[in-house]
C-alpha cells in the first residue's frame, strides 16, 4: 500500500510536484521559549487529555503517521487531535511526513508495521532536528528564550533538583531543540542512538515544566498491555486474562467466541448482556468476574457456557450504589466482595438464555465521565493527602474509577471529569486520571453543565465565524426578494397559535373560503433556509447541534437567537419570509390540490393556545374568529380521519415544574391542560409534514430526508399483556379485556377500551407502558430503508418540515422542497448525495436522542431539588414487579422509583410469581402486589454510599411490615442497601465542606446574580406536531430499560405535547416574576445607597 | 460515523497529492510490431495499452462507407486488472459503453475522409485499474493513433475530476472514485483550441460545481497534453535517430 502510494505521488507538472513536498511552515511558526516536541502515537492516544488541557505544552508536532494510527483506532480521539492541531495559540502543527521525500520510509524485512511506524516517527523527528539546526533562532527569539530559561530555573529550584532542569535550545543555544516524546522505552532508546533527545511524557514534564506540578495529574498511567505486562505485586488476579486481538479474531472466526456489544443491565449491575448482531438471543453475562471488566457499550468477545449452565436473567434489582455499599470503598483495596464475585444466577422463572463470559475486549467504549471523588476513610476530614482516590461516575451503572491525584483538596466536593486509562486484572477498579473540574457538587450551574457534557451537547456560545454569517441588523427585505416570492401580506389573514410566551414562532396559519365552497388553507413556516445557506459556518454549527435542547430551566439554541427569535420568528404585524404549503380542502377536509411556494407574510396576531380557544368560544364574529372556527372544524375532520386510520394516542408521565423566579428551583409541579386549539395546530402541521414528505420523495427518490416509526415487535408487549391479564379486575371490561397489538388500529382500539371508571388514571398508565414497548421514531434517508411507514401516526410517509428554527432536519427538508419545485433553484450536493445525507441523518438521530436524555436528566435534577428537605406521601401505581422489589410511578410528580424489599443476597419477604408478575404473601399466598395496582409511597431524598443523592421511595400502603408482622423498628420496606449515610462514612455535606477549604466563600452577590440569570430561556417548547419523539418517559424511563431494549424511548403522540408545552409555560412565568423582583431589588438597593 | 478524509486539513489527498494535482503520467509508444501503432500509458497505478490497426480495407463490405473510414474500438479489462479477479469484461455492458465512447471521441478527430472504404480499429486493454481507466484509455489511444501515423485534427487528451466532501479534486484514483461518494466528471479535450469532445458525468451535480469541475479537468487535460506532446517528440526523435536522419 505504502509503496504504491509513493509511486503515485510524483506529479506530471514540475511546479505542482514542488508544491506537493512543501514541508511545514518554517520555524517562525513555533513559540520561541520551548523546544519542539514530536509525539508518538501512544502519547496521542493516551495523553490526549493532557495535550488538550496543558496550555504549557506548546510546539507540538503531530506527524501524519500518528494521525493515521489514531484515526484507525478511534474516530473520536482523532477528531480531538484534529481540534488540537487547529489551535493556533498552542503552536501545534501537522507534518505530512509520509508524503515527504526525506521522511518517507519503507518497511524493511522482518519489521512489524508498528516498528515501522515508530521508525517513521524517529526519522521525522530527526529530520526536524537537522532542519531546524539549519534555521538559527532570531535575536528576539533568543532573548525570549533566555527569559523563559531564567524563569524556569527559578521555579525549578524550588521543586525539582537542578540537574533536571534542561535548556530549551541545543548545545550552543543557537538552534531550537527537538525532543521525541514517547512512553515506549525501546523507542526512546533508539531515538537517543540517533542523536535525538527523547523522554517519557512524565519525565518530560518533570524536567521541562517543573513549575506546573498539577500537569502530572493529567498524565494517564501507561496502560498494561495485553501481553502480560501487568503487575501482580504478588496477588492473585481478580479477573481472568483478556485474550489479545489475534486470539479473539481467530476464536470468533472459528466460532469459538461470539463477538458483540456489551450492554450493562441498568437495573442490576451484576449482569449484562451481549447482543449478536441483529439476530439471535442476547447472551447473558452474570457476575462481575464473567463481565470481566467490560464497560457498557464495549465490543467484546464472549465464550458461551455449555447449555447445562445457561440461565434466565435475574429479576433482582441491584442498584450500582447499593452494590458499592457492600464494598469497603478502600481505594487501595483489591479484593472483591462475595456478592460481587458470585455468579450464581438468582432463581428466576424467566426464559432460559445462553450464558457466557467475556474473554476479550475488541473495542472499548470509554469516554470521559463526570462525577465526584469519594473521600478516604483514612484521611482526617478536611485534610486529604495526595494519593489514590475513588471516583464515582454520574452514570449509575459504572464501576468506581481509581485515580491518583496530588491535589485532593481541590477536587473533593467538586464535580470533576475523569478519563479511564485501563483496568488490569489484579485491580478491582479501573484506573483513570482527572481531566478537569466542573464546579461544586450541588451547584446548579455545575450540575447543568455536567448533564450537558454527559450528553455531549455543545453549549458554548456561538463562535464569531457563526455570528458573522448572520444577516445585518436591522435586516431589510430587499424588493428583489419580495418580487421572487408570493406576497400574502395583504391578501391573506395569517395568524399564529403557540404556547404562551413563545418567542421562536416557526409556524402560522391562514384559511379562506373559496367561491366553490371549499377552503384554502395555508401553513406558513419560517424560512430558515433562506438565512442558513449550505456550506457556511452557521450551517455546519446547526448541523452539528442538530436540535435545540430544552432543559427545565434553560434552552440551548440550535441557531443564534437573532435568527431564532427575531428574523425567522413569524411575529405579528411585521413582514416575515416564509415557506408556505397551501391546500385547497373540501369541507370534509379532503385535499383537492396543493401548492408550495416561498412567500412573504404578515401575521395579524400571535395567539396563545388559551387565547385562541377563548376567541373561538367568544361571541366575536370578526374574520379572525371565523377563520379560527373554520380551521378547528377542518382539524376535527383531519383528526377523525387519522384516528380511523389507526393513529395512536400515547401518554407520558412527565409533569412540569413551576420554577422560583430567583433561584429557578422548582416550587411545585402541575400537569398541563390540553385545549382543542393544541390539536388544531397539530393536525395542520401533520398535514403539512406528510404533504411535504410526498413531494420531496418524488423529487429525491433515493435521498429524501424522511422520518419513520417502525412497527413495534409484538414480543415486546408480551410482559405487558401478561400483566394486564393478571390485573384485569382493575379495569371495567374485567376478564373480557383484550389487548391486541397486531396493528396500530387494533392497538388504538384496545387502548381506548381499557378504561376504568373507578380509576381513570389506569388508562393513562397503560398508554405510558405501551409507549415504552415501542421503538423510537427516527430520521432516515429514503434510499437506505425499505419501509417508510410511521406506525404511531398511521402515516405511510412522514417528515419534519414545520420547525426549522429548532430542528436541523427541517432545514434540510426545506432545501429539498425548494429544490424540488424548480430545476433552476439552488441545489447543493448534500441534497442529492446519499452518503452525505446518511451522515447527517445519523448525527441528527443521535442529537435528538441526546437532547431527550438531557431533558430527562434535567427533570431528574429538578425532581431532586424539589424533594430536597421534603418527605411526601403520595399515590402511586405499580409499573413493574421484581423478585425483591417493585417499580412504581407517582403520577403527581411524574416520578418513577424502585422500592426494594431486601438486598440481593437476602431472601425476599414476598413470593414472586413470574408467570403473572405478582408478589404474594409467602404463607397465605394472598395477592399483595401486582402491576397497575394503586399503592401509597413515601418519597424523600437520601444520600447513599457513593455520596449520590437519590430519590428514596418507600412503600407505605400496603404496609409490608404489618402484613408480614415484621418488627417496625427495621422497616422492611426500606431500601436497606442504599441507606448507608451512616456514622463512619462522610455525609454529602462533609464532602461539600471538604472541598471548600481554600475557597473564599460568602460571595453571595455573585451567586444571586447568577441565579437571576439562570432562567434565560423564556421560551416555549414546542412539541405539537405530535411526532415528537421527545422523551415522554420522564424521570425514569432509563431505569426501565433493559439493556437489550435500550432503543426505545419513542414518542409520537399528542399527549406528549402537554409536558413540553407546560415547561414553556413555567419558563415564561418565571421570567415575568424575575423581572418584577429584579425591579424591586433595584429599588431597594438604590434606597440603601 | 467515521468517514475517510479524502482531503486532509493540510490539503493533501490520500496518496499525497494536492487536490489539483495529477498522478504521475508515463507513456511509451510503439510497443508491438504487429499493430500499426501502439502505446502504453500509466496514470499513477492505472496501466493501459492501446493498439491501432489501419487504415485497412474493411473486413465486411457491408460496413464500408464510400466517403470515409469506419472507426471501431474495443475496450477491455484484464482479468487481473482489479483487486478481485474478474472474468474478462470485453463483452459486458460497461465495456461496450466505453468502446462506444472511444468511437464517438475519435471518429470526429481522425481525418476519416482521407481513407474511404477502409476501417481503423482501436483496441484498448486495461492492465491495472486504479481509477481514471477511461481517461487513460483515451490518452493511450491518442498515442497509438499517432504512432500508427493516422492523421488527426489534434491530440485528444482526457482527464477526470470529482467533487468529494466539498472539494474539487483532479484525476481520481480508485479509492476516491469508489468510496468518495461524490460525482465524477470525465472530459476529453482537443487541446489546441480547447474544445471538448466528450463530457461524461456519473451523477447529478449542481451547476456551479459542474463549471468548476470542467475547468479543473481542462487544466488537468492541458497538463497531460504537455506530457504527451513531449513524449511524441521524444519518440519521433528516437525514430529519426534510428533511421539515421538526425545525428
Amino acid at each position: 500500500m505504502l509503496q504504491s502510494r509513493t509511486s503515485s505521488i510524483a506529479s506530471a507538472s514540475a511546479s505542482a510536484a514542488a508544491a506537493a513536498f512543501r514541508p511545514l511552515a518554517a520555524a517562525e511558526g513555533f513559540a520561541a521559549a520551548a523546544p519542539v516536541l514530536v509525539i508518538d502515537t501512544n502519547i496521542a492516544l493516551h495523553q490526549i487529555d493532557l495535550l488538550e488541557r496543558a496550555d504549557a505544552l506548546v510546539n507540538i508536532v503531530v506527524l501524519q503517521t500518528v494521525l493515521g494510527e489514531v484515526s484507525a483506532r478511534s474516530a473520536q480521539l482523532y477528531s480531538r487531535l484534529r481540534a488540537l492541531t487547529s489551535d493556533s495559540a498552542r503552536c501545534v502543527y501537522v507534518f505530512s511526513n509520509e508524503h515527504h521525500r526525506k521522511t518517507y520510509i519503507e518497511r524493511v524485512k522482518g519489521e512489524s508495521p508498528n516498528d515501522r511506524n515508530d521508525r517513521a516517527i524517529r526519522v521525522a523527528a530527526k529530520w526536524y532536528h537537522d532542519h531546524l539546526a539549519s534555521v538559527p533562532l532570531t535575536r528576539d527569539q533568543l532573548a525570549e528564550l533566555q527569559l523563559a530559561k531564567a524563569k524556569m530555573t527559578k521555579a525549578a529550584a524550588a521543586t525539582a533538583p537542578a540537574s533536571l532542569v534542561r535548556s530549551m535550545a541545543d548545545g550552543d543555544g543557537k538552534a531550537r531543540k527537538v525532543i521525541l516524546i514517547s512512553d515506549d522505552v525501546a523507542n526512546c532508546a533508539a531515538a537517543r542512538e540517533d542523536g535525538l533527545e527523547a523522554y517519557g511524557i512524565a519525565d518530560y514534564l518533570a524536567a521541562y515544566l517543573p513549575h506546573e506540578p498539577k500537569l502530572l495529574d493529567l498524565v494517564a498511567k501507561p496502560k498494561a498491555g495485553a501481553g502480560g505486562r501487568e503487575f501482580s505485586s504478588g496477588r492473585e488476579p481478580i479477573f481472568p486474562k483478556h485474550l489479545d486481538e489475534s486470539e479473539v479474531l481467530a476464536g470468533v472466526r472459528a466460532g469459538k467466541y461470539v463477538q458483540g456489544k456489551f450492554y450493562q443491565d441498568v437495573r442490576n449491575v451484576l449482569q449484562g448482556s451481549v447482543t449478536r448482531g441483529e439476530v439471535g438471543v442476547p447472551v447473558l453475562i452474570s457476575g462481575v468476574v464473567d463481565i470481566n471488566r467490560a464497560f457498557d457499550g464495549d465490543v467484546v468477545a464472549v465464550e458461551l457456557y455449555p447449555e447445562s449452565e445457561w440461565a434466565a436473567e435475574s429479576d433482582l434489582l441491584v442498584d450500582g450504589d447499593a452494590a458499592a455499599a457492600n464494598d469497603d470503598g478502600d481505594p487501595d483495596g483489591d479484593t472483591l466482595s462475595l456478592e460481587a464475585a458470585s455468579k450464581d444466577a438468582a432463581q428466576s422463572a424467566g426464559e432460559i438464555r445462553p450464558r457466557g463470559k467475556v474473554v476479550g475486549i475488541v473495542k472499548r467504549n470509554w469516554r470521559r465521565y463526570c462525577g465526584h471523588l469519594l473521600p478516604r476513610k483514612s484521611d482526617r476530614p478536611g485534610r486529604p493527602s495526595p494519593g489514590k482516590y475513588l471516583f464515582v461516575a454520574n452514570v449509575r451503572h459504572l464501576p468506581r474509577i481509581r485515580i491518583h491525584t496530588t491535589q485532593p483538596a481541590s477536587l473533593l466536593g467538586k464535580r470533576i471529569m475523569v478519563a479511564v486509562d485501563g483496568w488490569d486484572r489484579y485491580s478491582k477498579y479501573p484506573s483513570g486520571h482527572y481531566v478537569r473540574v466542573l464546579g461544586d457538587v450541588g451547584d446548579k450551574e455545575t450540575e447543568n453543565e455536567l448533564l450537558l457534557l454527559e450528553h455531549d451537547i455543545s453549549y458554548e456560545p456561538f463562535s464569531q465565524a457563526v455570528l458573522d454569517c448572520l444577516p445585518p441588523c436591522p435586516y431589510v427585505i430587499s424588493p428583489k426578494e419580495i418580487a421572487n416570492r408570493v406576497d400574502l401580506r395583504e391578501s391573506r389573514v395569517v395568524c399564529s397559535i403557540d404556547p404562551p410566551g413563545c418567542t421562536d414562532i416557526d409556524d402560522a396559519l391562514h384559511v379562506q373560503r373559496l367561491a366553490n365552497g371549499n377552503f384554502e388553507v395555508g401553513v406558513h413556516i419560517a424560512d430558515v433556509s433562506h438565512y442558513v445557506k449550505p456550506g457556511t459556518a452557521i450551517d455546519a454549527e446547526a448541523a452539528a447541534r442538530g436540535t435545540t435542547v430544552y432543559l427545565v430551566d434553560r434552552r440551548i439554541d440550535m441557531l443564534p437567537s437573532y435568527l431564532g427569535t427575531d428574523l425567522c420568528s413569524l411575529k405579528p404585524r411585521v413582514d416575515r419570509l416564509a415557506f408556505s404549503v397551501v391546500w385547497e380542502l373540501t369541507p370534509e377536509a379532503e385535499t383537492v390540490s396543493v401548492a408550495f411556494h416561498k412567500s412573504i407574510i404578515r401575521s395579524v396576531h400571535a395567539f396563545s393556545y388559551g387565547e385562541a380557544q377563548a376567541k373561538i368560544d367568544s361571541d366575536d364574529d370578526d374574520v379572525v374568529a371565523r377563520n379560527l372556527r373554520d380551521l378547528l372544524a377542518l382539524s376535527r375532520k383531519l383528526l377523525a380521519r387519522r384516528k380511523a386510520a389507526g393513529a395512536l394516542t400515547l401518554s407520558s408521565p412527565a409533569v412540569h415544574f413551576e420554577l422560583d423566579s430567583e433561584t429557578s428551583d422548582p416550587l411545585s409541579t402541575s400537569i398541563y391542560e390540553l385545549r382543542e386549539t393544541n390539536s388544531l395546530v397539530e393536525e395542520f402541521m401533520l398535514l403539512a409534514n406528510t404533504t411535504v414528505a410526498k413531494q420531496i420523495l418524488g423529487a429525491f427518490p433515493s435521498s429524501a430526508m424522511l422520518r419513520r416509526h417502525p412497527a413495534p415487535n409484538p414480543e415486546r408487549f408480551e410482559a405487558l399483556i401478561t400483566a394486564i391479564r393478571a390485573s384485569s379486575h382493575l379495569f371495567d371490561a374485567g376478564d373480557e379485556l383484550t389487548f391486541d397489538v397486531s396493528s396500530n388500529r387494533s392497538l388504538a382500539t384496545s387502548l381506548d377500551a381499557a378504561t376504568s371508571t373507578a380509576n381513570p388514571y389506569l388508562n393513562t398508565l397503560l398508554r405510558i407502558l405501551t409507549t415504552r414497548c415501542m421503538q423510537p421514531a427516527a430520521y432516515f434517508c429514503s434510499g437506505n430503508e425499505d419501509s417508510y411507514e410511521h406506525f404511531g401516526l398511521a402515516a405511510p410517509l412522514y417528515t419534519h418540515f414545520t420547525s426549522p428554527i429548532r430542528r436541523y432536519s427541517d432545514v434540510i427538508v426545506h432545501r429539498q422542497l425548494y429544490a424540488s419545485l424548480s430545476k433552476t433553484h439552488e441545489s447543493h450536493p448534500s441534497l442529492v448525495n446519499r452518503n452525505l445525507l446518511s451522515a447527517i441523518v445519523d448525527n441528527l438521530n443521535l442529537r435528538h436522542r441526546n437532547a431527550q436524555f438531557a431533558a430527562r436528566s434535567s427533570v431528574d435534577l429538578h425532581t431532586l431539588i424539589f424533594f430536597k428537605d421534603k418527605v411526601v406521601v403520595e399515590d402511586a401505581y405499580v409499573l413493574a414487579t421484581k423478585l425483591n422489589g417493585i417499580v412504581v410511578l407517582v403520577p403527581k410528580f411524574g416520578v418513577q422509583g424502585h422500592v426494594t424489599f431486601s438486598r440481593a443476597d437476602e431472601p425476599s419477604p414476598l413470593d414472586y410469581d413470574a408467570k403473572t408478575q405478582t408478589l404474594r404473601h409467602p404463607e397465605t399466598g394472598d395477592l399483595v402486589l401486582a402491576m397497575f395496582q394503586p399503592v401509597r409511597v413515601r418519597i424523600s431524598v437520601k444520600t447513599n454510599a457513593n455520596l449520590r443523592r437519590y430519590l428514596n421511595v418507600e412503600l407505605v400502603e400496603p404496609s409490608l411490615a404489618s402484613l408480614l408482622g415484621v418488627d417496625n423498628d427495621e422497616p422492611a420496606a426500606g431500601p436497606a442497601p442504599m441507606d448507608v449515610a451512616g456514622s463512619d462514612k462522610y455525609s454529602l455535606d462533609d464532602v461539600l465542606a471538604l472541598g471548600r477549604d481554600d475557597d473564599d466563600d460568602g460571595d453571595e452577590a455573585t451567586k444571586s446574580s447568577e441565579a437571576a440569570k439562570a432562567p434565560t430561556s423564556g421560551s416555549k417548547r414546542r412539541v405539537r406536531d405530535a411526532d415528537l419523539s421527545q422523551n415522554k418517559g420522564g424521570a425514569a424511563v432509563a431505569d426501565d430499560e433493559t439493556p437489550a431494549k435500550r432503543a426505545k424511548l419513542m414518542h409520537d403522540g399528542e399527549a406528549l405535547a402537554a409536558a413540553s408545552l407546560a415547561a414553556a409555560k413555567s419558563k415564561s412565568k418565571a421570567k415575568a416574576k424575575a423581572k418584577t423582583k429584579a425591579k424591586a431589588k433595584a429599588k431597594g438597593k438604590g434606597k440603601s445607597k | 460515523m467515521s468517514r475517510r478524509e479524502f482531503v486532509s486539513p493540510e490539503g493533501l489527498r490520500l496518496d499525497g497529492r494536492r487536490p489539483d494535482e495529477l498522478r504521475k503520467l508515463q507513456a511509451r509508444m510503439d510497443l508491438f510490431s504487429r499493430a500499426d501503432g501502439s502505446a502504453y500509458v500509466e496514470m499513477g497505478n492505472t496501466k493501459v495499452v492501446a493498439a491501432v490497426y489501419g487504415p485497412r480495407e474493411v473486413r465486411r463490405a457491408s460496413m464500408a462507407k464510400h466517403d470515409r473510414a469506419v472507426v471501431r474500438a474495443e475496450f477491455g479489462m484484464a482479468t487481473f486488472a482489479t483487486g478481485e479477479r474478474k472474468k474478462s469484461s470485453k463483452g459486458d455492458k460497461r465495456s461496450a459503453e466505453v468502446s462506444q465512447m472511444l468511437v464517438a471521441t475519435f471518429e470526429p478527430v481522425i481525418l476519416t475522409e482521407l481513407f474511404p472504404r477502409s476501417q481503423i480499429d482501436i483496441f484498448v486493454h486495461v492492465l491495472q485499474a486504479d481509477g481514471g481507466n477511461v481517461a487513460a484509455a483515451i490518452n493511450a489511444a491518442t498515442l497509438a493513433l499517432i504512432d500508427a501515423g493516422i492523421p488527426l485534427k489534434d491530440f485528444v487528451v482526457a482527464c477526470s475530476a470529482g467533487h468529494i466532501d466539498g472539494a474539487n479534486v483532479l484525476d481520481l484514483n480508485y479509492l476516491e472514485d469508489s468510496s468518495g461518494g461524490g460525482p465524477e466528471l470525465l472530459l476529453a479535450m482537443l487541446p489546441t483550441e480547447a474544445t471538448l469532445s466528450l463530457v461524461k458525468i456519473n451523477d447529478r451535480i449542481p451547476l456551479d460545481v459542474y463549471d468548476a469541475l470542467v475547468s479543473l479537468a481542462m487544466k488537468g487535460a492541458a497538463l497531460i497534453h504537455e506530457v504527451l506532446v513531449a513524449k511524441v517528440k521524444e519518440h519521433a526523435h528516437q525514430q529519426a535517430a534510428s533511421l539515421g536522419t538526425i545525428v
